[in-house]
């Protein structure tokens, strides 16, 4: 068995203001996926607000300067993050293919060695 | 949890106690009836919670309101801390002009806009966006503390300095509105400098402001057309101000941490102390400057710098320095007015006038438009 | 208190240019900050996430979910890893994501039900 970090991407639509029938059917499936799947899901992570309320640190310009915005500039975005149990890389791609929203970017986790705490 | 309104307040009241019971114990020893100790303190820090709550809704709310200077009832820290939010670096800066203006200084959304030349539903969406960031990402409203305060303090006198070269550069052949930009700026300036006396780089700025603002009436003739400040009638200047800036100048440097601001206003000071434009002190212009690019060596300083470089060396030294920077300011209508200006004093017409062509293509400004037509005009007589 | 994502950010090209003594040595940097948070009792998850470039995404396209090997948006920029931090607000949140040892980082407010 593998984890593996599931990306729950965003269309760039903002769900949050005012939900119509379609997105609100969407946002019910979503909640039944995350029933189902639940025994697969070793941590449920978290939902994040849309990317206007995004903040970045950036150091590239060699001083640590804070500013307005997500660190991409996409209409595509970062939704939510959970992370998955599987047995490989192709069972995580079918439980991701079951998700009822826009898509999904696997990423396999980077395993920590373990430390004396 | 009948006492409290608040369910989710209720729950987390008591975690809190239960921590801080684990806290206490073991210091205190057990209390002889600790059930009652958890309520009485899960009740006060629940109490606790909800008026912090409150007043963070209530602030937001204030937000709405108009300016704090008749609202009697504001103390000069909640002013502070309105400044700092409506400035918070989270916020594009587009968003704390807006919101500084509206809620600080007390514009209407419509004054705002006619100020920035934009509709008035732009500017009231930018404000609704930036609220609902503030509420969203949870901002804080607080005075930043001692260590973070030079970048929060910067970034507020970026703010205004934005407000006030906006107001500055923009008034005069446009006409009169309700509100000037820069006085505006002005103003917010010198009630963060009572409110933070002991800020330097906040005197800089307000000194800055305040020489150029004393030389308004020299700026425009008498059609309302943009005069140079080499071309300025010194007659009109406000004396009276100028002198009073200095008292200004002289308390920022007597607190000895030098700064660009600071800078700015001394260079600004040593243009206002001069008889003419010949009789100005370009040598310690000049020193001024180089100090500057310590702070920050971007193109628009060191073409600045150039100006100076001229009447202290020559315009042959003084072009070179600005043809160096041709790939970063080929954009730019000052660099290439500025070109031209050096190659009038060479005696160089024909590259004169193309350069002046360049620099009318680039400029938006209506009054720098207008002044740069004439002067291309009067050539060609 | 308030939950916040921090994204750290990670650029591939830049990763797969560095020693191995470079990388062992950042990731150094990045267990006594992890360790110290945890202490703290700020971090409530978090991962290391695998190269950009390991990536596989599934994206609806006309109603039907489509696999394609690589991420989901094209950039030089991607996100290398992440923190769950609960804290009182964002200035508290920007504090702790300018102490982070790597690069630049994103902070986005959780969504609370």
């Amino acid at each position: 068995m593998s984890k593996y970090a599931f990306l729950f991407m965003d269309d760039g639509v903002d769900y949050q203001t005012d939900p119509t029938p379609e997105q609100q059917k969407v946002y019910a499936d979503i909640f039944k996926w995350f029933e189902v799947n639940g025994p697969k899901i070793v941590d449920a992570g978290a939902e994040l607000q849309p990317t206007r309320t995004a903040t970045t640190i950036r150091k590239s310009t060699g001083k640590v300067t804070v500013v307005d915005g997500p660190f991409i500039e996409s209409k595509e975005s970062v939704g939510g993050l959970s992370i998955i149990e599987a047995p490989d890389r192709e069972a995580a791609i079918a439980i991701a293919k079951t998700w009822p929203g826009y898509g999904i970017e696997i990423r396999e986790i980077v395993e920590q060695p373990v430390r004396k705490v | 949890m009948r006492s409290l309104g608040d369910f989710d307040v209720a729950e987390e009241a008591v975690q809190d106690s239960l921590v801080a019971a684990l806290e206490h114990w073991p210091r205190d020893g057990i209390p002889t009836n600790p059930g009652a100790w958890l309520m009485t303190t899960a009740r006060r820090k629940g109490i606790d919670r909800l008026r912090r709550e409150t007043r963070y809704r209530e602030k937001v709310a204030q937000l709405e309101e108009t300016a704090m200077p008749t609202s009697s009832s504001s103390m000069p820290d909640e002013r502070l801390e309105l400044i700092f939010t409506c400035c918070h670096p989270a916020l594009a800066r587009e968003a704390q002009l807006a919101l500084t203006l509206r809620s600080v200084a007390g514009l209407t959304t419509a004054e705002i806009a006619r100020a920035f030349l934009q509709s008035e539903a732009t500017i009231a969406q930018r404000l609704v966006r930036a609220k609902r960031k503030i509420v969203d990402a949870k901002i804080p409203f607080r005075v930043p503390e001692g260590h973070e305060l030079p970048d929060r303090v910067s970034e507020v006198l970026a703010v205004l300095y934005l407000m006030f070269n906006e107001g500055y550069l923009a008034t005069g052949a446009r006409g009169a509105m309700d509100r000037d930009l820069a006085s505006e700026a002005e103003w917010l300036t010198s009630l963060l400098a009572r409110l933070m006396p002991d800020e330097p780089e906040v005197l800089g700025l307000l000194a800055l402001m305040r020489f150029n603002l004393a030389r308004a009436d020299a700026r425009f003739d008498a059609d309302g057309e943009l005069v140079l400040l080499r071309d300025q009638d010194r007659a009109k200047w406000d004396r009276r101000k100028i002198d009073e800036t200095f008292l200004l100048v002289g308390r920022f440097l007597r607190m000895r941490s030098p700064g660009a601001y600071q800078l700015q206003a001394l260079i600004a000071g040593a243009h206002a102390d001069a008889k003419s434009w010949e009789t100005t002190r370009w040598p310690e212009i000049l020193r001024s400057y180089d100090s500057l690019l310590m702070y920050g060596d971007t193109p628009v300083v060191r073409l600045n710098r150039a100006i100076a470089l001229w009447h202290v060396d020559g315009p042959t030294a003084a072009l070179a320095d600005v043809d160096a920077l041709a790939a970063e300011l080929s954009g730019y209508h000052l660099f290439h007015a500025t070109r031209a200006e050096l190659f009038r004093a060479l005696g160089r017409t024909a590259d004169a006038r193309a350069a002046d062509e360049q620099a009318l293509e680039l400029t938006e400004n209506p009054a720098e438009r207008a002044l740069l037509a004439r002067r291309l005009a009067r050539r060609s007589r | 208190m308030s939950q916040y994502m921090l994204m750290f950010v990670g650029n591939d090209e830049w990763f797969e240019a560095q020693s191995k003594e470079t990388l062992d040595k950042a990731m150094g940097g990045i267990m006594a900050w992890w360790d110290d948070l945890e202490k703290k009792g700020v971090i409530k998850g978090g991962e290391q996430l695998a190269r950009q470039r390991t990536a596989t995404s599934v994206k609806r396209v006309n109603g039907q979910m489509k696999v394609s090997d690589g991420p989901f948006i094209e950039s030089k920029e991607s996100v290398g890893g992440y923190a769950l931090i609960e804290v009182e607000d964002l200035d508290k949140a920007i504090a702790i994501a300018k102490s982070w040892p790597g690069g630049d980082v994103e902070v986005r407010p959780v969504v609370e039900h």
